[in-house]
């Protein structure tokens, strides 16, 4: 039955694995012209605090109204964990914020987005602050983790490793050692500096001199189809759609990509951390909701395309 | 008179539209049978061809494995979303569809929810509890017996560690353990660098290091697990106990119940304790398990341990 199902099942499957969708999540694409309804703030644009007061106040505002709640439910005989003191932190700073600066829901995720590593201890893509000693961040045998991230890019477009090794001009021993220590800072590190700042130069798509010639092959059409999931937020929307479909017929989404629309996943999964960089810069639910909606649409319409041609879901002949 | 018999009519007649209740009834127990049996079939065809095609795939990510597998799951999730969509359609919006029109002052409006609880019990219960024996009946057939694939690494390892030679001099290099990853040896007799590449099976053993250190020690991961879900288990002995006593007059029965909700309390206390303790011990058994499997990887597994211990 399952021939019938799912066709082939000895393709080539070199696209797949590689990386693991890091960034499905749906974004959205326009240069702060979302509807503001309380435009009368001005706020500052690194910490994204109002201007009109301190961050230290803000800060002592925050700690006395939650120390005040803290202390009211240990009178009370409450128990408390380091988790229910953090949340309810979290929701003073929220509270706060939303007061002071009488905005909405949109611009509190975006401050919290802009301070999550000075409140939370944990980085967010499109808003990484990196201190110049931080230890994780040290070259591995004189690689950063900016040239890393420039060699994964090609390997996972297709390129040999042994190629880009030679371009580098290493030793495949340390391109081995390389890619054993940076992913294992990646799992020590629980600010995720290195794994955000991985995924924002893969957004960027960065590139080194001495890989300029190193080139994973791309039809004319493919880059004509990468360029356009750069810009058309829709038409990366349905390619995702399409992608999470063939997964659920099957079939190897990346590869199916690659086939049909010429783009590696390498560059498709830059173009998804590119999308999901931006929606954490520009938070808005309402074009984020947008976004989904459509992705789901468009998942359905290549289910019931994939459907079609392995002959209908095996529940199709069920009536009501 | 009075209009006193009109209103007995309406208490005793049954509403025409019962009849419409009883069709949509019996349509949705017979729809989901039929779907039922198409998970089963499903299922049944797929597990065993899953299990040979994870021992026939010779990809060491097995990934056609994994394909087939989206793919089934694709295909049980097909039914579910039927399911919830036909549910939806027809009978929750008739189930509204009348509930605008029948006040629940009405004698008849038990009609209504007991025919929503019985198509929603079908559904959510029965139904579902079917899609998930299902469905992780499918999700088992990923397990492997790791100790084979160990057994065969360590084979190979016994196998080829002696049989390694410096390029330069031709002198015999001893392999005293598993690389990982290629590695730099130097020649015991003419000190020049030789690059040892460990074969692909060899490679594998960081992928299933932690997999296998975990099947080792599962009793112990069960162990916490029984004594994590026992919290919920006595506070709800307890709430049942406290229900039965609301009635309760006999101050005797009374004393004997609040005796046993005390004791239920004290378990329960004492769960919330242990449950933490039996996880580190968990914990703590699996990454000496790990270190044993790959003592290359102790340093990075150690500070994993840490931050794992730190945010559980």
């Amino acid at each position: 039955m399952f021939k019938k199902l799912f066709g082939s099942l000895t393709g080539n499957d070199t696209q797949e694995n590689q990386i693991e969708a890091q960034a499905q999540a749906s974004n959205d694409h326009y240069e702060n012209d979302y509807v503001n309804e309380y435009q009368e703030t001005e706020y500052d644009p690194e910490t994204l605090h109002g201007t009109h007061y301190d961050v230290e106040d803000f800060d002592n505002e925050v700690e006395t109204r939650a120390e005040a709640w803290i202390q009211d439910e240990r009178d009370s005989g409450q128990n408390l964990q380091d988790s229910d003191i953090k949340s309810i932190y979290t929701n003073y700073r929220r509270q706060v914020y939303q007061e002071w600066n009488n905005c909405d829901s949109d611009q509190m995720i975006r401050f919290e987005n802009a301070n999550s590593l000075k409140y939370s201890g944990v980085q967010t893509s499109g808003f990484v602050k990196v201190d110049d000693n931080n230890p994780f961040l040290e070259p591995v045998h004189g690689i950063s983790l900016r040239d890393y991230t420039a060699m994964c890019l090609k390997i996972s477009a297709g390129v040999d490793y042994n190629e880009v090794c030679r371009a580098m001009g290493i030793e495949s021993v340390i391109w081995e050692e390389l890619n054993t220590i940076w992913p294992q800072r990646m799992g020590e590190d629980t600010s995720f500096t290195v794994t955000t700042l991985f995924g924002q130069y893969y957004a960027e798509n960065v590139t080194l001199p001495q890989l300029e010639n190193v080139k994973a092959e791309i039809s004319e059409d493919g880059q004509a189809n990468l360029e356009k999931i750069r810009t058309d937020r829709y038409f990366y929307e349905e390619l995702a759609g399409a992608r999470q479909a063939a997964y659920e017929y099957g079939i190897d989404g990346a590869q199916w990509i690659l086939d049909n629309y010429g783009i590696n996943l390498a560059d498709f999964q830059s173009v998804a951390m590119q999308w999901m960089t931006e929606q954490n810069q520009n938070w808005n639910s309402e074009e984020i909701m947008e976004f989904s909606n459509y992705q789901q649409e468009k998942q359905k319409e290549y289910a019931a395309k994939f459907a079609a041609e392995q002959g209908g879901n095996v529940a199709d002949d069920v009536e009501f | 008179m009075f209009g006193f018999n009109k209103q007995k009519n309406e208490e005793t007649e049954i509403p025409e539209w019962n009849a419409e209740l009883h069709e949509s009834k019996e349509r949705w127990f017979t729809f989901l049978e039929k779907l039922e049996a198409k998970m089963e079939e499903l299922a049944t065809a797929a597990i065993p061809e899953l299990k040979q095609l994870l021992q026939e795939d010779e990809d060491l990510y097995k990934r056609t494995f994994h394909r087939v597998l989206a793919g089934i799951n694709g295909q049980l999730n097909n039914i579910r979303e039927k399911a919830r969509d036909t549910y939806e359609q027809k009978i929750d919006s008739l189930y509204y569809d009348l509930n605008a029109q029948v006040s629940v002052l009405s004698p008849h409006h038990d009609l209504l929810s007991d025919f929503r609880t019985a198509c929603s019990d079908r559904y959510h219960k029965d139904f579902e509890g079917k899609f998930d024996y299902w469905s992780s009946q499918i999700e088992k057939t990923q397990e492997r017996d790791l100790e084979i694939e160990y057994q065969k690494i360590l084979n190979e390892f016994e196998n080829i560690k002696d049989k390694f030679s410096c390029k330069q001099c031709g002198g015999n290099i001893t392999i005293d353990k598993i690389f990982l990853i290629e590695t730099y040896i130097p020649c015991p007799y003419c000190k020049s660098q030789n690059t040892f590449a460990p074969s692909t099976q060899a490679r594998m053993l960081q992928n299933i290091a932690r997999g296998l250190a975990e099947q080792r020690t599962v009793h112990l991961y069960e162990a916490f697990e029984t004594e994590n879900n026992k919290e919920r288990e006595l506070y709800h002995q307890r709430h049942e106990l406290s229900l039965s006593k609301i009635h309760e007059k006999d101050s005797k029965v009374l004393n004997d119940i609040k005796t046993k909700m005390d004791q239920l309390e004290t378990d329960r206390q004492n769960a919330i304790e242990n449950a933490p303790k039996l996880y580190q011990a968990y914990l703590r058994a699996m990454y000496d398990e790990w270190n044993k499997i790959t003592p290359d990887l102790k340093e990075h597994n150690e500070k994993m341990y840490q931050n794992q211990l730190q945010y559980k």
